[in-house]
């Protein structure tokens, strides 16, 4: 028998990784029903009796902006001002708030919130357009052409009339269906607005998972293994129990908690455990410091799991005028959110409220569900606002632990995770080794590309957390584990490379012949979607190559890449904008120490231009010059900030994201020893929005990351004629 | 002990090593400081104590007791924010938000003792406040424009006792 991947995801009720970009399904479930009770209309528009209009938003607000990018569309339809919506993150059901390019998951990721809700959220709000109008038709005994809807009210050529006194109405009869708006009558979509959530953040008002407070709320600590999955063999809790504040200690699957009526004694008391440990095979005996050499190794012996080829790469490289191979290598990364893990729950006989920042409120339903006799409907998550995602808010491990120590200690508890626990308990960025070959005529055209990565692979991890919700779901508990520890890591293994191990590493240039391998070795320690994916490493592997190819056969980096973005329109228009506003030619011939880069990612191009000074011996980056092309931008400030956040965020791994095993346990714990960009360290950045009216749109939360690390590493080249061909970028 | 946040005299009973970031959050219940890193490292928990900004997060509150400690609450609200608050929310600087309340604490202290900055000030006076998000660039743009709002009164201190609070 022969399963294609297609086949064993959908096994899991999902497409590609749960980040796979796919058809716009329309969200007919919105328009399913009219229901009056309290003036709704459907799942995601309200108006009240009193003319409050409320929008639900399907996805997560992590920083990313999708909050204000949705409203706006939904104000644009409505006619209304953004600031008069109130905005509130949907509750938990993959049913009504799943998002449309993520099979049955309510998940906020992959970039995708503004390609999935563009059209479906307009046309629904369009709908709630028409039907309010053709009631207000049939109440004022009018045709409906000769009213329009402006700022909550039914405009007559002679009178207005609040909207909401035509709910009655509306509810009782169909649902209409409107036209949305032509982008020529557009006021709103395309332009500047202030955030719904900047004055509450700016006065410490926005609520976060942290600021969760109820009624007899107790503090647990849980003291996990130093080596992630490993589980406690024996402890004493004596010492702890005696600690003041302390309710109890609870062996939990992680490790022990300590549950208190404050989060200081609660600190203190696991302060006092003392636990010896099963340590996990066979994370116990990696050595970080040793994963390039083995890796290298297996880039040597073995031809890998082929996830991308087009022509003949063997015989073009063979016939290629000129050659070069280059290995290049990224370390494991850990997310730190500013927020660290926090969860908040309250869990009864019959009930469970949940309280947290989640980027996947439907996993953390889902999972009390499996480990509880409670149905789904008597699971309510209430999402507030993210304290940073980049994709470690998609798992639901805290909740994990939560339902575990809530049901030992039978009090509503709330979980923080100290820096310590977040930084050396994430699900981490994989690492690559990336063996990049090209082959180049005697035009200087790119003629052969075979790219070979090793390392392990994202999707065996996340199905084994899949599994444990799946569990009691949908399959027997044995069928679940086996599915998880072992089936998705057979199909990845075996049949079709996870896409993420190999996106963006052959793709951009045209080049007739290419081709893509992974080789699977894999460390053992748990790994998850970090902003931008797999593109966070394979951008450094192709543009770093791309560099030295131009360099090689002396070429202008950024001409040499232009000549090769003939089917890449977005990209070439990307990288022509950003060389002109760097003025790239001529700062080059001035001597400046500056870089390119360019990525596709998440249907979006972007070409960035670095500038550093390592005149003393430390890499300073003085300024970046961003081009992006998302198709549309719904909101420039919004794209722009993405962009500047991207950069930053990516630089900071480029400069020193670097996460250490000894003996399998991550040695990082906090900023000191994992930093992030500093203010002072800030460069200037310039961003160029290509507005091509390019369809479809492309998303903007990660796709300014890429491009950075490998632009860097060109500058440093420019400056220093070192190629620093390891991820973080160091002076030698 | 006595503590005096935001102009309110609390007496508090808590063991004097606590940090005053989770007496301020857990027991007076003002959760506009954050829990970023408990190592004085990210700033996310910045308080004006007598007028500087300082890391709650590793400050036992029996140092801070009888001093006037203003959290984020203290300099403005949404109905009445402060101008930098005001501009902050203008210029959408925030992204996810979380560490931007300790900007705005670093941010206050800067302007009252140094109303014109220069860039290279702002950077000295921002350094401790990290951002995983990379709002710098609106941060740095949004002191910039305030403190060239000359004679404006970024802040109202309140740092006498006007009230008595509840006891925990």
């Amino acid at each position: 028998m022969s399963l294609s991947r297609r086949d064993v995801l959908k096994a899991f009720g999902l497409s590609g990784t749960g980040l796979v970009l796919g058809l716009h399904p329309s969200l007919s479930l919105a328009a399913d029903s009219l229901v009056d009770q309290g003036g709704n209309f459907d799942p995601f528009l309200h108006l009240a009796e009193d003319g409050q209009f409320t929008f639900i938003f399907p996805r997560a607000e992590m920083g990313q902006g999708a909050i204000q990018g949705l409203t706006t569309l939904v104000a644009e339809e409505l006619n209304l001002d953004i600031e008069s919506i109130q905005v509130l993150h949907a509750p938990a059901n993959n049913a009504l708030y799943m998002n449309p390019l993520v099979q049955g998951m309510q998940i906020t990721g992959g970039s995708t919130s503004m390609i999935a809700h563009y059209e479906p959220l307009r046309q629904t709000a369009a709908d709630f357009r028409a039907t309010i109008i053709n009631a207000a038709a049939k109440d004022l005994g009018v045709a409906a052409n000769d009213l329009s809807l402006e700022q909550g009210h039914i405009v007559t050529a002679s009178d207005d009339y609040p909207w909401q006194q035509f709910i009655a109405t509306a509810a009782q009869g169909d649902r209409s269906t409107g036209t949305p708006k032509a982008p020529a009558d557009f006021k709103l979509i395309g332009q500047n607005s202030r955030r719904l959530d900047a004055m509450a953040k700016a006065t410490g008002t926005a609520v976060y998972g942290l600021d969760i407070d109820i009624e007899n709320m107790h503090r647990a600590v849980v003291v996990r293994c130093p080596v992630i999955g490993g589980a406690p063999k024996t402890f004493d809790a004596q010492a702890a129990l005696n600690s003041p504040g302390v309710i109890g200690v609870y062996p939990i699957f992680s490790g022990v908690a300590v549950v208190a009526d404050q989060l200081w004694n609660a600190r203190l008391g696991a302060s006092l455990l003392e636990i010896e440990w099963d340590f996990p095979e066979p994370l116990r005996g990696i050595q970080s410091a040793q994963l390039p050499a083995v890796f290298s190794a297996a880039a040597d012996a073995e031809d890998g799991l082929t996830g991308h080829e087009e022509g003949d790469v063997e015989s073009a490289m063979a016939q290629a005028k000129t050659t070069l191979t280059q290995d290049y290598y990224a370390p494991y990364l850990a997310h730190a959110t500013m927020e660290p893990m926090t969860a908040t729950m309250h869990l009864t006989e019959s009930s469970c409220d949940i309280w947290t920042g989640t980027q996947a409120p439907d996993a953390a339903q889902a999972l009390v569900v499996s480990k509880t006799n409670l149905e789904p409907e008597q699971v309510r998550v209430h999402n507030c606002m993210l304290g940073g995602g980049f994709g470690r808010r998609a798992a639901a491990d805290v909740i994990r632990e939560l339902v575990e120590v809530a049901q030992a200690a039978g009090v509503p508890v709330q979980m923080t995770w100290s820096r310590e626990d977040d930084m050396r308990n994430d699900y981490y960025r994989p690492p690559a080794f990336m063996r990049m070959q090209a082959g180049i005529d005697e035009t200087g055209r790119l003629t052969a590309l075979d790219a070979k990565r090793v390392g392990p692979q994202i999707l065996g991890h996340q199905m084994k957390d899949m599994a444990q919700i799946l569990g009691a779901e949908m399959l027997p508990e044995g069928a679940a584990r086996w599915l998880g520890g072992t089936l998705a890591s057979f199909a990845v293994d075996h049949i079709e490379p996870d896409p993420p191990s190999l996106e963006g590493l052959v793709e951009d240039y045209d080049c007739t012949n290419k081709r893509a391998a992974q080789i699977t070795l894999d460390p053992g320690l748990r790994l998850g979607y970090w902003r931008s994916v797999g593109h966070s490493y394979t951008a450094f592997g192709k543009e770093s190559l791309m560099d030295e190819l131009a360099e090689k056969t002396q070429q202008d980096p950024v001409d040499f890449r232009l000549a090769h973005l003939r089917g890449n329109s977005r990209l070439r228009g990307t990288l022509a904008a950003v060389a002109a506003a760097a003025n790239w030619h001529e700062r080059r011939a001035a001597g400046a120490h500056i870089g390119v880069a360019s990525h596709f990612s998440f249907q979006t191009a972007v070409s960035e231009i670095a500038e550093v000074d390592v005149s003393n011996g430390n890499i300073r980056v003085k300024k970046v010059w961003c081009a992006v092309d998302c198709g549309y931008a719904v909101n420039p400030d919004v794209v722009k900030a993405q962009m500047e956040s991207g950069i930053v965020y990516g630089l900071s791994a480029a400069l020193y994201g670097d996460i250490t095993l000894v003996d399998g346990a991550v040695q990082e714990g906090n900023f000191n020893d994992y930093p992030a960009l500093r203010i002072v360290e800030m460069p200037e950045i310039e961003v160029i929005i290509v507005n091509s009216a390019d369809k479809p749109l492309g998303g903007v939360g990660e796709p300014g990351t890429p491009p950075i690390a490998p632009a860097v590493a060109n500058a440093i080249f420019a400056a220093t004629g070192q190629r620093l061909r390891s991820l973080p970028l160091q002076l030698s | 002990m006595k503590l005096i946040v935001n102009g309110v005299e609390h007496d508090i009973n808590a063991p004097p090593e606590t940090p005053l970031l989770w007496v301020v959050r857990d027991l007076l219940k003002l959760k506009g400081s954050k829990f970023g890193c408990g190592a004085g490292l990210c700033g996310a928990c910045s308080m004006l104590i007598d007028g500087a900004s300082v890391r709650s997060c590793v400050l036992p509150v029996s140092a801070a007791a009888g001093k006037a400690i203003t959290t984020i609450e203290g300099i403005g609200s949404p109905e009445n924010p402060s101008p930098l608050q005001q501009a902050w929310a203008d210029n959408s600087v925030a992204q996810c938000g979380y560490c931007q309340s300790g900007q705005i604490v670093s941010a206050t202290a800067l302007l009252q003792s140094n109303p014109n900055p220069t860039d290279a000030e702002i950077e000295a006076a921002m350094q401790g406040n990290l951002c995983r998000c990379g709002t710098y660039s609106k941060i740095k743009t949004t002191i910039r424009q305030v403190a060239q709002n000359a004679g404006v009164q970024v802040y109202e201190p309140r740092s006498t006792a006007v009230s008595t609070g509840e006891a925990y």
